[in-house]
């Protein structure tokens, strides 16, 4: 039953991301490129970029896409299968933020919920440490090193450092060296 | 219910409140690019200078626990703004309205994707889009680390889990789950025992 997959893998995203936004990254790419294989590498990683570009949540723009994409390869409704993993996805936020705000200044003032907290922080970092190395590799050296695409990252990264340049930009900006070197030129990747 | 006020007026306040929470979240989910962080100098524009519905101790009470619980920060801090302001009714429908744009927009776009992902040009342009979404991982990993304590215990669970999940390929869940028991042990029991103890040297922390 392809939309309780669904749902439950993204129950399990849901609740295991702790710190929001990328450090979903490093669960989804493990839940639905590796274990499941509902996607490739490359179509993950470009809806990174599109997710960053559209609006909304990044953690419901990623949960809706894959539910519509899985489900029609499934043969089944995309529209179902979104509904699954973006439920999913926000299900157990819901639940836990309805149950806890009620004791708010009790539970997170709790030593043991701070302890806990502290010990995450450089773990998820880590991951999403782990999460871009994985994707980098896949994106630069997958069927050959690519040295143009490498150059193109190198030269992303620095400008993103250099000048805080905001998300959305930065994805228009490769899209728009994109269209250029692989399209007008002609170059190699 | 109040008996000092009709129930009409209290149920049309209540609905306001809703409505007004469908509105102002909707808008959030629509108009914010990335999420998360985004959405909290937003929430402090509309939410508590324009509307007054919250003070700035209690935004920021609010984003700790978005931060600190599980799932997306922007839906965490919804679900608690509408469970301040309309009880449960008011946490679920805030947080529905935040997710139905982004939802929208993807179930219109994801049709056209697979279609397009096709093209000559758009797979160019994709090409590029890839390169540039890998830098912003890596770069929200940087900045990220740059956001830790630098300790050497830190520094050592960072490239640990990294190791493991990188390169031994553990699951990222369970890496996740070992570093909320490790703090339990390390940050909350190893100081409680050690006060309780009193003798024994202070353990050499960095």
């Amino acid at each position: 039953m392809i939309y309780l997959l669904l749902f439950w893998t993204f129950v399990k995203v849901g609740l295991f991301t702790i710190g929001g936004g990328y450090a979903m990254i490093p669960l989804i790419q493990q839940e639905v490129i590796e274990r499941h294989a509902w996607m490739t590498a490359d179509q993950f990683t470009e809806f990174v970029g599109i997710a960053e570009s559209t609006p909304g949540p990044f953690a419901i723009n990623i949960a809706t896409f894959t539910g519509v994409h899985v489900a029609q390869d499934a043969g089944g409704s995309g529209l179902l299968g979104s509904l699954c993993t973006t439920g999913g996805v926000v299900l157990p936020s819901v639940v836990i933020i309805l149950l806890i705000a009620g004791l708010f200044h009790y539970a997170m003032r709790h030593w043991a919920a701070r302890a806990a907290l502290q010990g995450t922080k450089p773990v998820v970092v880590g991951l999403i440490g782990a999460a871009g190395y994985t994707l980098l590799r896949h994106t630069l050296l997958e069927g050959g090193f690519k040295p143009l695409s490498t150059a193109l990252a190198a030269g992303l990264l620095a400008l993103s450092f250099l000048t805080k340049l905001g998300a959305v930009w930065l994805i228009l900006l490769g899209a728009a060296l994109g269209v250029l070197c692989f399209g007008v030129l002609g170059l190699q990747p | 219910m109040a008996e000092a006020r009709p129930p009409s007026s209290v149920q049309r306040s209540k609905a306001q409140a809703l409505l007004a929470l469908v509105l102002t979240f909707g808008k959030f989910g629509g108009i914010t690019f990335g999420g998360g962080y985004a959405i909290i100098a937003l929430l402090e524009e509309e939410l508590v200078r324009r509307r007054g519905w919250l003070s700035e101790e209690e935004l920021l009470n609010i984003i700790t626990v978005g931060e600190s619980t599980p799932g997306a920060i922007a839906v965490n801090t919804a679900t608690f703004v509408g469970y301040r302001l309309a009880g449960v009714p008011g946490g679920i429908l805030a947080t529905a309205a935040l997710v139905f744009p982004a939802w929208l927009v993807i179930v219109l776009l994801s049709g056209c994707y697979l279609v397009l992902r096709e093209n000559v040009w758009v797979a160019s342009a994709l090409a590029g889009i890839r390169v540039a979404a890998v830098v912003l991982i890596v770069r929200a990993f940087f900045r990220m680390a740059k956001g830790i304590k630098r300790t050497r215990l830190n520094g050592f669970c960072l490239a640990l889990a990294f190791a493991l999940v990188a390169f031994a390929g553990m699951n990222a869940v369970w890496a996740v789950v070992g570093s909320l028991l490790f703090g339990v042990a390390w940050y909350g029991l190893r100081p409680r025992f050690a006060d309780a103890k009193r003798s024994g040297q202070p353990p050499a922390d960095s």
